[in-house]
C-alpha cells in the first residue's frame, strides 16, 4: 500500500465494484474517461478480478484513493497502456466528488504513484492527455512536474465543436 | 354554500308534550312555551340555544322520553357536543312503544305532524350518535336492530339506515391507518364565528377564506353567525397578516364565499346564492390590492340548477365545478332530492380563446355517484380533490382524489384518509404546490370550544413537485416604466398552441406560472407599445425548475420601446461561461448552438458586418490569468463562428479579463457573491457596420439587487 498522511493508495477490492460502477457511468466524467458507452456491473466485475493478476499481465492498474484519517474513498488513478518494452505507461485521476477536490488528495496520488512507477516499476516516462478547457487538471500535472509536449488538434468531438487535447510527458530523472 | 356546510339531516319535528309530573316549574316561561321555543331553534338551525330550553325542561322532569330524544337530537347537532348525543338517545330508545308508528320516518320530513312517543328515528339518531363519535361497532349493533324493527314499506328509512351501515363499516376499515400528519391552526386568521373555504396562490403568500364573523355586511342570521363574506390575508416574513374584507366590491349583503383562486392569486371564483340557486362569478385584481366587480361566469357554467363550487386549473385553461343541472333527470322524485341522493355533480369546460367558457362535460361516472359530490379543487400537478357522500366515505362528505391517465381516463377515487376525513362532513380542501401543506377548514380539529370551522394548515413531511414546474420572475418596462397591459403567452413550440396566459402584478412585475415538466415552452412577454421578447423554457431538460426558486432568483426580463431593432432579422444572446471555462456550456446557455449557427449562417452572407466579441471574467484568480481567460473565452466563440463559414477577417477579439464586470463580484465581506458574479463570465458580442440594427444583441439579464452600480 502506498501512502502517506493525507492519502493511501490501495488495490481494487469487490466492494469498491458499486462505487466504480457509480463514476464509470457518470456522464460528466464520460468526456475525460474516453467513455461514451454505460459499462456494465459485470464488466467491472471482471475487471476487480483481473487486478490481482499485476500490471504486467493486464497492461494496466487501477488504485483507490481513500483519505488516510476518515478512509473516505474519493477516487482513483490508474496508470494505463504499460509497455513494459518502451518502459513507459499513461496516468490518470479522478477525485469523484467536488467537496473533496482541492485538498492536495490528487496532488499527493499522483506523487506516490510517479514513485512507485520510477522506482519500484523503473519506467522512463509517464504521460498523459488533457482536454484543452480542463484547466484544473492541467495544472496539477504541471504541478507534480509533467510538462505539454504537444497540442493534439481538434481531438475531441464534444457533439457540438471539436476540442484540442493537450500531451504532457514526465521523463524518469535518474534512467537513461 | 353554508347550506352544504353542517351536516342538518332535513327533519322537522313538532311534537306535543304536557307536564307529566309535579315537579316545581321554572315559573318564569311555561313548560310549554319553552317547548315550543326549543322547535322553534330547531327548526333555525340554533341547536345551541335549543339545548338550554331542554336542559331546562329536563331538569323538571328527567325521565321524559320524548325530552332525551330530542336533547339528544340536538346535541347530534353541535359539532363539538356530539359525544353527549349518546346519554340522552340511549335513554330514549328504551321507550320506543312497540309497533311504533310505521312510516314516521317519512312523514315527518316537511310536514307538521304530532309526536306520540318517540319515533323510531331515536335508534337512527342513536346509531349516528356512536358513529360520529367512531364507535362504529356499537352503531352497527344499534342499525342492525332498527333493520328488524323497520315496518313494511319504509324502503327509503331502510335505505338511509344502509347507508349509514356503509359509512359505519368503511369507518372501521379507514380508521385502520393514520395519515402521517401535523396540524397547526391559523389562529389569527381565525375568528370565534365559522371560518372556512381557504384558497391560496401557488406561493402559498396569499390566503382568501369565507367567514361568518361579526362585522360582515349582511345581517346576523338565525344560528347566531353572519352572511358569508371573504377575507383577505398576505403572508409577510412567514406570519399571515390579519385578514381583512377583501373588498367593497366583492362582499355583499347576501352570502358570498371564496372558492378558487388562480395559481398567480389574480383571478378569485366566487359563490354567491343571489338568485337563490346558487351561481359562480369571477372577479380580477391587478395588484392583488384592488379587485373588480364579480361578474358571473356564462350559461356554460352557470344553469338554473345550482352551481355550488369550482377550481381553475394552474394553467388557467379549465373550470372544474359542482352542478346539480342533470337534476331535471330527477324530476318528480323531489323527495329523494331532499334527503340527499343523487344531485350535485363534478364537471369540467374548457376555457375559449374569448375567455369565456366552452359547454361543460360531466366527468362520468367513475366519479360521480349517484349520491353528491362538492368542494372539487385540481391540484397543478393534475391531481383532483373532492367531496363525496358516496365512494367508500367514512360519513357524510369526505375527501376522495383520483388523477387522470393520458387518456383522460379518471382513476378510481381513493379516500385520503383519516383523520384528515371524519365521521362529519370534509369539504374544501387544498394541497399546495408542493404537495406537502394542505389548507383546510374544520370545526372537530376546533380547540376554542367553539361550534364553529376554523382554518388549518395540515403538513406532510417532505415537499415533492412531481410534474410540475414553477417558474417565477419579473417583468419590468425600461426606465421602470409601469406595466400596463403586461401579459405572458405560453406556447408548444411544436404546435404553437397556447397552453397558459399569465399577468404579472402590475406593481411589482412579479409573475409566477406553473407547467408540466415533460415539454419545452416558448414564453412571449408582451406589452402594448413595448417590442415583446421572446425565451424558450427547457423544462423539461433540467430538473432544477422542478424545485420552487428562491425569491432571490427571480429572473427578470425587460422590455424595450421599438428601436433601431425595430425590424431587426436575428437576434444573438451573449453567452455565460462556467468558472474557468472557456467552452460553451449549452446549460448555461440554453439553445446556444443553434443560435449561433443562424448568427454564423447571417454573418458569412452578409460581409459588411463587423463582428466585436469582447471577453470578460469573474474576480477569482490574478489579472493575467483572467486577461488570458476572457481572450480563450473570445477566441473560442470567435472559432466557432469562422469554423460555420464567417470570414475570420470579420472577427476581431477583444479580452477585458475581470476589469468589466455587470454584476457584483464580492458580498460586502469580501467573500464571493456566486449568484451574482457569474454573470460577469461572459462574452458580449458588438456588431457594426452599416446593417448593423438588422441584428439584435441581446444582453445578459442580471437582477437589478446584482448590478455593478451597486457595487460602491
Amino acid at each position: 500500500m502506498l501512502k502517506n498522511k493525507n492519502i493511501n493508495l490501495r488495490a481494487v477490492e469487490p466492494y469498491d465494484v458499486e462505487t466504480l460502477y457509480k463514476w464509470e457511468n457518470s456522464s460528466d466524467l464520460w468526456r475525460i474517461s474516453n467513455t461514451t458507452v454505460p459499462i456494465s456491473k459485470h464488466q467491472l466485475t471482471q475487471f476487480v478480478q483481473e487486478a490481482s493478476l499485476g500490471i504486467f499481465e493486464t497492461k494496466q492498474l487501477r488504485l483507490i484513493i481513500d483519505f488516510t484519517e476518515t478512509k473516505k474513498t474519493i477516487g482513483c488513478i490508474d496508470l494505463f497502456d504499460f509497455d513494459p518494452f518502451h518502459k513507459r505507461a499513461g496516468v490518470g485521476i479522478l477525485v469523484f466528488n467536488k467537496e473533496d477536490r482541492q485538498k492536495r488528495a490528487a496532488f499527493d496520488s499522483l506523487n506516490l504513484l510517479i514513485d512507485y512507477a520510477f522506482n519500484f516499476l523503473e519506467l522512463h516516462q509517464l504521460y498523459c492527455n488533457i482536454l484543452i478547457d480542463n484547466e484544473a487538471s492541467l495544472n496539477l500535472f504541471k504541478k507534480v512536474g509533467f510538462s505539454v509536449t504537444a497540442q493534439k488538434k481538434e481531438w475531441f468531438w464534444t457533439g457540438k465543436y471539436w476540442l484540442d487535447e493537450w500531451f504532457l510527458q514526465l521523463l524518469n530523472p535518474n534512467r537513461i | 354554500m353554508k347550506k352544504f356546510y353542517f351536516l342538518v339531516i332535513l327533519i322537522f319535528l313538532t311534537g306535543s308534550y304536557s307536564i307529566a309530573n309535579s315537579v316545581p316549574k321554572d315559573t318564569t316561561i311555561s313548560a310549554e312555551k319553552r317547548f315550543a321555543k326549543a322547535e322553534s331553534y330547531i327548526d333555525a338551525g340554533n341547536f345551541e340555544e335549543a339545548v338550554v330550553m331542554y336542559e331546562s325542561l329536563l331538569r323538571e322532569d328527567p325521565n321524559s322520553a320524548i325530552l332525551n330524544f330530542y336533547l339528544g337530537y340536538c346535541y347530534l347537532n353541535i359539532t363539538d357536543k356530539k359525544d353527549r348525543a349518546a346519554k340522552y338517545l340511549k335513554k330514549a330508545v328504551q321507550d320506543i312503544p312497540e309497533g311504533a308508528e310505521s312510516e314516521t320516518y317519512i312523514k315527518v320530513i316537511g310536514k307538521t305532524k304530532e309526536l306520540e312517543g318517540v319515533p323510531l328515528e331515536a335508534m337512527y339518531f342513536l346509531g349516528k350518535a356512536y358513529h360520529a363519535n367512531y364507535k362504529f361497532q356499537e352503531a352497527l349493533d344499534v342499525y342492525n336492530k332498527l333493520l328488524v324493527k323497520l315496518p313494511p314499506k319504509s324502503e327509503d328509512f331502510e335505505k338511509a339506515v344502509k347507508r349509514e351501515i356503509v359509512y359505519c363499516k368503511n369507518g372501521i376499515e379507514l380508521t385502520k391507518n393514520r395519515v402521517e400528519m401535523e396540524v397547526i391552526p391559523l389562529t389569527n386568521l381565525s375568528s370565534a364565528y365559522s371560518d372556512h373555504s381557504p384558497v391560496l396562490s401557488a406561493n402559498e403568500e396569499t390566503l382568501i377564506f369565507t367567514s361568518l364573523r361579526d362585522g360582515n355586511k349582511g345581517k346576523e342570521t338565525a344560528d347566531g353567525q353572519w352572511a358569508e363574506d371573504i377575507y383577505i390575508s398576505q403572508k409577510i416574513d412567514g406570519e399571515w397578516t390579519a385578514p381583512k374584507p377583501i373588498s367593497e366590491n366583492i362582499n355583499t349583503k347576501g352570502n358570498d364565499a371564496s372558492i378558487s383562486l388562480s395559481v398567480d392569486g389574480k383571478q378569485l371564483f366566487i359563490y354567491k346564492d343571489a338568485s337563490g340557486n346558487g351561481d359562480i362569478y369571477y372577479s380580477e385584481s391587478e395588484n392583488g390590492q384592488t379587485w373588480s366587480k364579480p361578474e358571473k361566469l356564462n350559461e356554460n357554467i352557470n344553469t338554473k340548477y345550482k352551481e355550488t363550487h369550482a377550481s381553475i386549473s394552474a394553467d388557467g385553461q379549465y373550470l372544474y365545478f359542482i352542478s346539480d343541472r342533470d337534476k331535471q333527470k330527477e324530476e318528480g322524485k323531489l323527495f329523494k332530492q331532499k334527503i340527499g341522493f343523487g344531485g350535485l355533480d363534478l364537471y369540467v369546460a374548457k376555457r375559449l380563446p374569448d375567455g369565456t367558457w366552452a359547454k361543460a362535460k360531466n366527468l362520468g361516472s367513475v366519479l360521480n355517484t349517484n349520491e353528491d359530490e362538492e368542494g372539487v379543487f385540481v391540484h397543478p400537478n393534475g391531481t383532483l380533490y373532492f367531496s363525496s357522500k358516496a365512494h367508500n366515505s367514512m360519513g357524510g362528505y369526505d375527501i376522495f382524489s383520483s388523477t387522470q391517465n393520458e387518456e383522460g381516463v379518471w382513476s378510481k377515487p381513493v379516500n385520503i384518509g383519516f383523520p384528515i376525513n371524519t365521521t362529519d362532513d370534509d369539504l374544501y380542501y387544498v394541497v399546495n404546490p408542493a404537495s406537502n401543506t394542505a389548507y383546510y377548514a374544520s370545526a372537530q380539529q376546533n380547540v376554542n370550544a367553539l361550534n364553529k370551522a376554523d382554518l388549518y394548515q395540515i403538513g406532510f413531511g417532505d415537499g415533492n413537485f412531481q410534474n410540475i414546474a414553477l417558474y417565477e420572475g419579473i417583468l419590468k418596462l425600461e426606465n421602470d416604466n409601469p406595466l400596463d397591459s403586461g401579459v405572458i403567452y405560453v406556447r408548444d413550440p411544436e404546435s404553437d398552441e397556447l397552453i397558459g396566459t399569465f399577468r404579472p402584478d402590475k406593481t411589482t412585475g412579479k409573475y409566477f406560472m406553473l407547467l408540466s415538466p415533460t415539454k419545452d415552452y416558448l414564453i412571449s412577454y408582451e406589452e402594448s407599445g413595448y417590442e415583446p421578447a421572446v425565451d424558450t423554457l427547457p423544462v423539461a431538460r433540467t430538473n432544477s425548475f422542478l424545485q420552487k426558486m428562491s425569491a432571490n432568483d427571480l429572473g427578470v426580463t425587460t422590455l424595450y420601446k421599438p428601436s433601431k431593432y425595430a425590424d431587426y432579422a436575428i437576434a444573438i444572446n451573449d453567452i455565460m461561461f462556467e468558472f474557468n471555462k472557456f467552452v460553451i456550456n449549452e446549460e448555461l446557455n440554453p439553445g446556444v448552438f443553434e443560435s449561433l449557427d443562424k448568427f454564423a449562417e447571417y454573418l458569412s452572407k452578409d460581409k459588411s458586418l463587423n463582428l466585436q466579441i469582447d471577453g470578460h471574467c469573474c474576480k477569482i484568480g490574478t489579472e493575467k490569468y483572467n486577461v488570458k481567460l476572457s481572450a480563450q473565452r473570445a477566441t473560442f466563440v470567435k472559432d466557432y463562428l469562422v469554423k460555420k463559414g464567417v470570414d475570420a477577417k470579420n472577427i476581431t477579439i477583444k479580452e477585458f479579463g475581470y476589469s468589466t464586470p455587470i454584476a457584483i463580484n464580492q458580498n460586502s465581506d469580501g467573500s464571493w457573491k456566486e449568484e451574482s458574479m457569474k454573470f460577469n463570465r461572459r462574452i458580449e458580442f458588438k456588431v457594426t457596420g452599416e446593417n448593423a440594427p438588422k441584428v439584435k444583441v441581446v444582453n445578459l439579464q442580471v437582477p437589478d439587487k446584482f448590478k455593478v452600480n451597486k457595487e460602491l
